[in-house]
């Protein structure tokens, strides 16, 4: 009964959605993508707990794939985003390697620069990527061959929410399998799953890979339904805005990535057309009212106090 | 005679100028009951660190069921069946009781590595890991997270882990540490029902225990053997009464 | 052929003092309490902003402005440290995360509040204008200034960390803080302590990094995985890893630049990840 209603809610929420409000399908669908990019994080940090400040490297390889695909006549969207997903899991086989053998703080720095290289290659390679200019001339084919993209960003909008929809059960599925179990094994004691039996870093990894290529996804769908890549898409600034959105949402949860970039992106959007130069301030605020006040974010303070209220009772 | 299940040449670790482990050479036959005494800093728990693969020798040599491991990694050395127990508690906790047992359990199976069917749907290990819970008393204690579960029952649920991936050799480093002495005396009836496949290394402070339930012992002192017998052998042994045991009145 | 190398390695040495004055307060605080600060820089920014305010607006000269400088970041660290950050000692590396990128952003903010969203500039004094000729190059006074002026006060460092009481403090709880509160040590008190000391002298790096590099608001992010990787690579906690890595860092950068301006700090980058990887707990660091 309960799976039927969540299932309904799935089909029933965008529907709704694109009927109510039919003028803000672009920045819906905006969500949806940085909910699943935000959702592809928690595989690796709430479940496996690897935490990566490097993160939009994945969802760049992604966009700049699918975008560098389109713009040199292979326009197909689905064909692209499969490949896109594999290259981006290629690319994060030898740096999950790399990653994993660190502690905690030694992740988040080696992330954190791969990320600025990663970047400043793309910044420097202005031939392939566009530079700071942004990658030009991508032509996407219609989905399907039967739904081109309109202005109102309908077709978008689907897309994003069926792909968004597939990660979603990806993770759900992949967290619930033995492998998931062994990941959240290893992030509560990875010595003591060793002692057991489990290779503990060739696990990570394959965690890394395949949280990478659903982050690939991501980002290759944003660009094929916003037609635009920029360099931001894959810097650190982007990989802290994801951090930060699951961190805001909780982690661990599957839903906490996808209410923390529901909330970032409204309250970024919002603030910035109320005040296009000082929002900074208010996110550093919520950020640090956030990290004080709720830090197991918002799904983890709910539980909180429902389990307080339940020992009340 | 017999393969010997665990074997150590001459196997040191010294950590700088201290030597911690000094060219022990120790043999287990298969379903042992051995104990491992000693004063503290003997190197007790040094050895087993390095029979865990937890720390690599600095030289000498680790041999397991005819196998030479001195440098299998851990997670291969309890693949093999070699599987051990903290002296402090060393569990998953925001896992319960049960769902760890199952994750062991299906790490022994080869089973980690599958992704895309659930966990949840394993028969086979729901239902070991049921036996293995009533084992160790811990069935009503099954589907808490274990980091709320007291002390007592930690230590009965390390064993329960260590048991799990049907280990040849189980090592249980101070398995009583910690906790009330009429809940170590639950403990070891249960470590006394174990099956005699499993060899069971152990170290353990109280001496009651040990001649209870030791065939042989070793007494480790500055990381070197001072002497291994039964466990009539060691108490008659008057340099043993001396260094280790001091006044053994009560032995 | 040869002079203009050491040119470039000049020029990398006084890119790198900035670097090494800027971090070395982050390492000591990240040695400590293993605190993920990714917001040191809007330290460095400040003192950054209050140097050109305080000749700008309140019309002090360069070298009265440093030591103010130096005081504002210096206060805003203990303000910041006593009210926030030591409640998140303890928490999580995540929690810490969201906490400092909230701070990041809040001062990027603010600095276009109260600065616009420009790069900024400054007169240096007559005295600190022009060109010395050294080994056959030119070295500008500016930058000749710079390295005399970080090799002092690093030197007044040195002395600090080996030879004071506070500098034993120091030593002691990074090297094992448990043992450091078994002996009476204040652990809380010397991370405060710390913790401006490493602010204000980052608020001097950014004061005088306004000529050398540069001072708008993106600031603190641009130059992030500078400091953050200087510290790590250098290893958290000491004080001569992160002068070596600043140097690698410093020299490297500007040589890359010179020599393979296709590739901009890339090389650099590159470097750091490779010596982070070679080197894991940094290269005077050991494992924890």
């Amino acid at each position: 009964m309960k799976a039927a209603l969540i299932v309904a809610g799935w089909i029933a929420a965008p529907v709704l959605y694109m009927a109510l409000f039919p003028d803000s399908l672009v920045l819906a669908s905006q969500i949806l993508l940085m909910g699943l990019f935000a959702l592809s994080l928690d595989l690796l940090v709430g479940y496996a707990g690897v935490a990566s400040l490097g993160h939009a490297v994945f969802f760049g390889i992604g966009a700049y794939g699918a975008g560098l695909l389109a713009a040199n006549g292979w326009g197909e969207p689905l064909s692209a985003l499969v490949l896109t997903m594999l290259v981006a899991a290629i690319f994060a086989l030898p740096v999950g390697l790399l990653v994993v053998r660190g502690g905690s703080l030694g992740r988040l720095m080696i992330t954190l620069g791969i990320a600025t290289l990663v970047s400043e290659a793309a910044n420097r390679a202005s031939g392939i990527t566009g530079g700071a200019d942004g990658l030009q001339g991508m032509d996407v084919w219609p989905l399907l061959g039967l739904f081109s993209y309109d202005l109102q960003g309908r077709t978008g909008f689907v897309y994003a929410w069926i792909v968004l929809t597939l990660g979603f059960l990806a993770v759900r599925s992949i967290v619930a399998s033995p492998f998931g179990l062994s990941l959240q094994a290893i992030r509560e004691n990875p010595v003591r799953a060793a002692a057991l039996g489990t290779p503990v870093r060739a696990r990570l990894t394959f965690a890394f890979v395949l949280s990478a290529a659903l982050a690939g996804a991501a980002g290759a769908v944003m660009a094929q339904t916003t037609q635009v890549v920029a360099l931001n898409s894959l810097g650190v600034h982007l990989s802290a805005d994801v951090l930060v959105m699951l961190l805001i949402g909780g982690v661990g949860r599957l839903y906490g990535g996808l209410i923390g970039a529901a909330i970032f992106m409204v309250v970024h959007h919002w603030l910035s057309d109320l005040d296009p130069v000082y929002w900074q301030i208010w996110i550093g605020l919520i950020l640090i009212g956030a990290a004080l006040a709720a830090p197991d974010g918002i799904l983890g303070a709910i539980e909180k106090l429902r389990s307080r209220k339940q020992v009340a009772w | 005679m017999v393969k010997p299940l665990l074997q150590t040449v001459e196997l040191t670790r010294r950590f700088g100028a201290f030597t911690a482990v000094d060219r022990v050479s120790f043999t287990l036959p298969a379903g042992a009951r051995h104990a491992l005494i000693g004063p503290n800093g003997a190197g007790k728990t040094t050895f087993v660190n390095l029979l865990s693969g937890v720390l690599a020798p600095s030289s000498g040599e680790l041999h397991f069921e005819g196998h030479c491991i001195t440098r299998t990694p851990m997670h291969l050395r309890a693949r093999m069946g070699l599987s051990r127990t903290y002296q402090i508690t060393s569990l998953f906790p925001r896992l319960t009781a049960r769902e760890q047992i199952v994750f062991a359990l299906l790490e022994r199976d080869d089973l980690g590595w599958s992704w895309l069917s659930p966990y949840a749907k394993r028969r086979a290990q729901y239902e070991e890991a049921e036996s293995l819970l009533q084992l160790v008393r811990l069935t009503e204690e099954g589907d808490i997270p274990v980091r709320s579960l007291p002390y007592g029952k930690q230590r009965l649920l390390e064993i329960a882990l260590g048991l799990a991936i049907h280990p040849s050799l189980l090592i249980l480093d101070e398995p009583a540490a910690g906790i009330p002495s009429d809940q170590s005396a639950e403990l070891f009836e249960v470590i006394a029902g174990l099956s005699r496949e499993t060899a069971i290394l152990f170290i353990e402070h109280d001496m009651d225990i040990v001649f209870r339930f030791a065939e042989r012992i070793t007494v480790l002192v500055n990381g070197g053997v001072f002497c291994e017998g039964t466990p009539a052998d060691i108490a008659a042994d008057a340099d043993v009464r001396r260094i280790y045991l001091g006044d053994a009145e009560n032995v | 052929m040869l002079a203009q190398f050491i040119g470039v390695v000049l020029d990398g040495i006084a890119y790198a003092s900035l670097l090494f004055l800027i971090s070395v307060g982050l390492s000591v605080t990240m040695g400590l309490m293993q605190f993920a600060n990714l917001a040191h820089g809007a330290f460095a920014m400040a003192g950054g902003y209050m140097c050109v305010y305080a000749m700008q607006a309140l019309g002090l000269s360069y070298l009265a402005a440093l030591p103010i400088a130096f005081l504002f970041s210096m206060v805003l660290g203990v303000i910041l440290e006593r009210l926030l950050y030591r409640r998140l000692y303890s928490a999580s590396h995540l929690a810490q995360v969201l906490f400092t990128v909230g701070l990041l952003y809040l001062s990027m903010g603010l600095a276009v509040l109260l600065f616009g969203p420009g790069a900024q500039a400054i007169h240096l004094p007559p005295f600190l204008q022009g060109q010395i000729a050294m080994f056959g190059t030119q070295l500008s006074v500016f930058r000749a200034f710079t390295i005399i002026f970080v090799l002092i006060v690093a030197l007044g460092l040195a002395f600090v960390v080996r030879w004071t009481r506070f500098g034993a403090r120091i030593r002691c709880s990074v090297d094992n803080r448990a043992a450091a509160i078994g002996i009476g040590i204040d652990v809380d008190k010397v991370m405060t302590y710390a913790f401006a000391l490493g602010s204000g002298l980052a608020g001097v790096g950014g004061a005088l990094g306004v000529q050398l590099m540069g001072l708008d608001p993106s600031f603190p992010l641009k130059y992030l995985a500078y400091f953050l990787l200087i510290v790590v690579v250098g290893g958290a906690g000491s004080f001569i890893g992160p002068l070596f890595a600043a140097l690698v860092v410093g020299v490297v950068d500007t040589a890359g630049r010179y020599y393979a301006p296709v590739l901009g700090s890339f090389t650099m980058y590159f470097l750091m990840i490779a010596l982070l990887l070679i080197f894991p707990h940094g290269l005077v660091g050991r494992a924890r």
